[in-house]
């Protein structure tokens, strides 16, 4: 029994721990919001402009969304290319 | 390996030195009274403590090699954290540009909206189905 101890403790001697901890990188704030709904128009305006108006505020919306999901895509590269630098 | 680090690396040099002597003496030293009538025991003692002893010194050379590792690994991991930050950063300063480059049209254009208006609106009368069209596209409902 004492042998079987002895040997025992010189196995778990053998025992490490792995101290290098990494963290998940965070993504800027700006590029973490959610895009908004479009805009929609007054059902009862018969203005071109008006429609006009809300069209391109649309765009510009979609434009700002197309931009966020470039940076995620940007970022995800980038950060894996960083992530495997790590070996 | 936590017997290695809780115990001093000169410990088990300082065994590893003892066992070795004391083999070499068991052997040797034959005209030592004590020495030739233990030479069987202390062969034996000090072959068991030498093989204990050898262990620990690979123990240690491995545990020293790992050791080196992880505070390569934590230099590579640091200089990593630091280049995704640097990232983010620029990131952040593109996406910016961008959305301003895109305010800034948007108002450049909505101010000729406001410019055309009146004509715009004398030409043309929009239908309430045309609206209606558009409505239920923005929403993305059926």
């Amino acid at each position: 029994m004492k042998y079987v101890i002895i040997t025992v403790a010189l196995l778990l001697s053998a025992c490490v721990s792995v101290p290098v901890e990494r963290k998940f990188p965070m993504a800027p704030g700006e590029i973490q919001a959610p895009c908004g709904n479009l805009q929609t128009i007054d059902p009862a305006t018969t203005k071109l402009s008006a429609v006009i108006d809300s069209v391109v505020t649309n765009y510009a919306q979609y434009q700002e969304c197309q931009t966020k999901t470039d940076s995620w895509i940007e970022w995800y590269n980038r950060q894996k290319k960083i992530f495997e630098s790590v070996k | 390996m936590w017997i290695v680090n809780f115990l001093p690396d000169f410990i088990f040099h300082a065994l590893l030195l003892v066992s070795l002597l004391a083999l070499v003496a068991s052997f040797v030293l034959d005209s030592i009274p004590f020495v030739s009538t233990n030479a069987k025991a202390i062969q034996l003692a000090s072959a068991v403590v030498l093989a204990i002893v050898l262990y620990f010194e690979g123990a240690i050379s491995d545990n020293d090699a790992w050791l080196a590792r992880v505070a390569a690994l934590e230099k590579q991991v640091a200089v990593a954290e630091a280049k995704s930050k640097e990232t983010n950063t620029v990131i952040q300063y593109q996406y910016r540009d961008k959305v301003r480059t895109i305010k800034e049209t948007q108002v450049v254009v909505q101010e000729r909206i406001v410019k055309e208006a009146a004509k715009m609106d004398a030409e043309c009368k929009v239908s309430p189905e045309a609206v209606s069209i558009l409505n239920q596209a923005a929403g993305g409902k059926k």
